[in-house]
């Protein structure tokens, strides 16, 4: 189903076409937010909240909007608020949020892990420069649609790109 | 588009990662039922709102009032809370499902809500999936869904025997399974509930439940079997299939349970005499399924460890190591200490506890080679006793890419230092140069830059 189409018959109200949408995007989303530094289970209560989040808001979702970018900016806030109270928790209720199993990954079959290092590190960098290497780097999206998508200039992507580079690349070796 | 760019260190491996993330097993399904659930909440508070202002209109402003003050329905206003999608998904036999008024057989893919109850008859038995765990309902068993909330999962227990699947939890979230006053917490594992007449027994085939009945609480490991009676009943004596070295090592192999569990679990032991008719979780029922005072006072310095209590930590291991000098836990409590006197930069407690550590387990490990860099530093730190630290490096150095020689980045920094120290300048600016190599943008590349540099004119 085309994104516009799937995106009208959602804002309609089409039961079908809600599921179809959950088909499409549910693991993009999963993944941003374990890339965002979510741990695991918690990814999976993101996941879950941004879709009950696009089911309200898709009233508002502009048509030209891609729907992948639209739902990247719910994960985005999502995970900003989960970082948020991550830092409340641990401050205020002493409480430890750092799992000790490492995220399953399945491949083909076989089951292998997401490392708690490479997790640790992007966990350690700014969400804004974590988003623009999602994008870039791992969704392949050019810097001028992060710059549109983002209402950013295209210079400060770049800037934020080359930034959040050399912090992964920084805190990937010092980990190692 | 994509731009083609050279990818910088790591970056490969995060790309690697990335594209094998999978989705995991059935959340989808809890997506889609908590949108429906989302959908079904939002119209049932339109209907509500649009009869409300019919009322208003056609009653009149008297009954209108009556309308607002009714309290409102849960459906309408409750939060639209996370939950797990349950279903059956495997039934053999007579099995029956009822909620509210609605009875009906069981069959597979049959969506349980919370307060279903699920029976099985003599020829019946089903299996449940809630999310990531399954419970098995077996013959003549009669089983209550009574939370089904992404935090809190429940089931009673009412007749019968299940046996229950659960994966890991996630941090705040909690299995419970309620059986006639005794409730079973689990902290991620398999264990079998079975009630019979007036006892309940708990069996954990692995992993580890927390247990309170009658107000006192019982940790089971792996192996352990546990008979839970109201007092007037006979009194039946702990049974313990193989679970004396079963608890033990199902303790020692499985991570600690959650802080909150071992939290309460502590303090509330009681060295006291058995009482009649209920299990014991005193000391004297040792590994058939309580805790010894040993192992209490070591949980309890884990527990403050990972609460980040150093303080607190380091006394409890000191009581320890008073108290049980040749326990079974000493090199795990001396090796805790030394970690936590270095936390809180104790460092006479440092050097003491480490010269006992390495006299008293000279063969080298990891914990032994964590201990000798941490000596190592202090030693440095003070400025005397430098060709005992160079001593103690230069092992380590020797086993460098051995697994057990972690922090490889700080032993290579304080070698090159304590060479330095040591008027081996040569070795000092060799070590500082191999250093700048492997981690040219380490945490000490400015300090060996300065051995480097004070070695220059050689």
């Amino acid at each position: 189903m085309a994104p516009d189409n799937l995106l009208t018959r959602c804002q309609e109200g089409d039961n079908e076409a809600w599921r179809s949408l959950v088909v499409q995007y549910a693991r993009a989303v999963y993944r941003w937010a374990l890339f965002f530094g979510i741990f695991q289970g918690d990814a999976e209560e993101i996941t879950q909240e941004v879709f009950i989040t696009a089911s309200k808001k898709i009233a508002r979702c502009r048509g030209e909007a891609q729907l992948s970018s639209w739902l990247f900016q719910i994960t985005r806030r999502h995970a900003a608020n989960y970082r948020r109270n991550l830092w409340f928790r641990k401050i205020v209720h002493h409480k430890e949020g750092v799992p000790k199993e490492p995220v399953e990954l399945a491949v083909n079959g076989t089951k292998t892990h997401l490392s708690l290092e490479l997790q640790q590190v992007l966990r350690g960098m700014p969400l804004k420069l974590v988003e623009v290497l999602i994008m870039h780097d791992l969704d392949g999206y050019s810097r001028e649609r992060i710059a549109t998508e983002l209402g950013l200039p295209s210079g400060t992507v770049a800037s934020r790109l080359a930034r959040a580079r050399k912090l992964f690349k920084e805190n990937w070796s010092e980990t190692n | 588009m994509t731009e083609q760019q050279p990818q910088p260190d790591g970056i490969d491996s995060l790309k690697n990662a990335y594209e094998r993330v999978d989705l995991p097993l059935g959340l989808e399904t809890r997506i889609q039922a908590g949108l429906a659930e989302a959908r079904r909440s939002r119209r049932s508070a339109r209907l509500k709102g649009v009869l409300v202002a019919g009322a208003l209109v056609i009653v009149g402003f008297g009954l209108s009032m009556v309308l607002l003050s009714t309290p409102p329905t849960t459906e309408a206003t409750a939060p639209e809370k996370l939950l797990h999608h349950a279903e059956i998904i495997k039934v053999s036999g007579t099995v029956n499902v009822s909620w509210g008024e609605r009875h009906q057989p069981a069959t597979a893919r049959l969506p349980l809500p919370e307060g279903a109850t699920i029976r099985t008859d003599r020829d019946g038995s089903a299996v449940i999936e809630i999310g990531p765990h399954r419970v098995l309902l077996d013959r003549a068993s009669t089983l209550q869904v009574q939370a089904l909330a992404k935090q809190q999962l429940a089931f009673s227990l009412i007749d019968g025997r299940t046996e229950y699947t659960v994966a890991s939890l996630t941090a705040g979230s909690s299995f419970h399974v309620l059986s006639d006053g005794l409730t079973v917490s689990v902290v991620g594992t398999r264990f079998n509930v079975m009630r019979q007449q007036q006892c309940s027994i708990v069996e954990v085939t692995s992993g580890k439940v927390s247990t309170r009945y009658d107000q006192e609480q019982l940790i089971l490991g792996a192996g352990a079997k546990q008979e839970f009676c109201p007092t007037e009943t006979a009194v039946p004596e702990p049974t313990t299939t193989g679970a004396g070295r079963a608890t033990r090592m199902g303790r020692e192999a499985s991570p600690p349970p959650p802080l909150s569990e071992l939290s309460r679990a502590l303090p509330s032991a009681k060295p006291t005499s058995p009482k009649a008719g209920r299990p014991s979780n005193r000391r004297d029922a040792g590994p058939e399924g309580g805790l010894t005072d040993e192992e209490k006072l070591i949980r309890l310095a884990q527990v403050q460890m990972a609460k980040r209590e150093s303080r607190s930590a380091y006394r409890t291991l000191k009581s320890y190591l008073d108290r049980y000098p040749d326990g079974q836990f000493v090199e795990e409590a001396m090796f805790n200490l030394i970690r936590q006197c270095y936390k809180l930069r104790r460092t006479s407690d440092i050097v003491r506890y480490s010269e006992r550590f390495l006299r008293r387990y000279p063969a080298f490990g990891t914990r032994s080679a964590e201990i000798r860099v941490i000596y190592a530093q202090i030693l440095l730190e003070q400025g005397k006793e430098a060709p005992k630290a160079f001593g103690l490096l230069a092992t380590l150095i020797e086993r460098l890419d051995s697994t057990a020689v972690r922090y490889r980045g700080q032993v290579i920094y304080l070698y090159a230092l304590a060479a330095y120290r040591t008027n081996r300048p040569e070795l000092g600016r060799r070590w500082a140069q191999i250093y700048l190599r492997r981690f040219p943008n380490g945490r000490y590349a400015d300090r060996v830059k300065d051995i480097i540099g004070s070695t220059d004119n050689l």
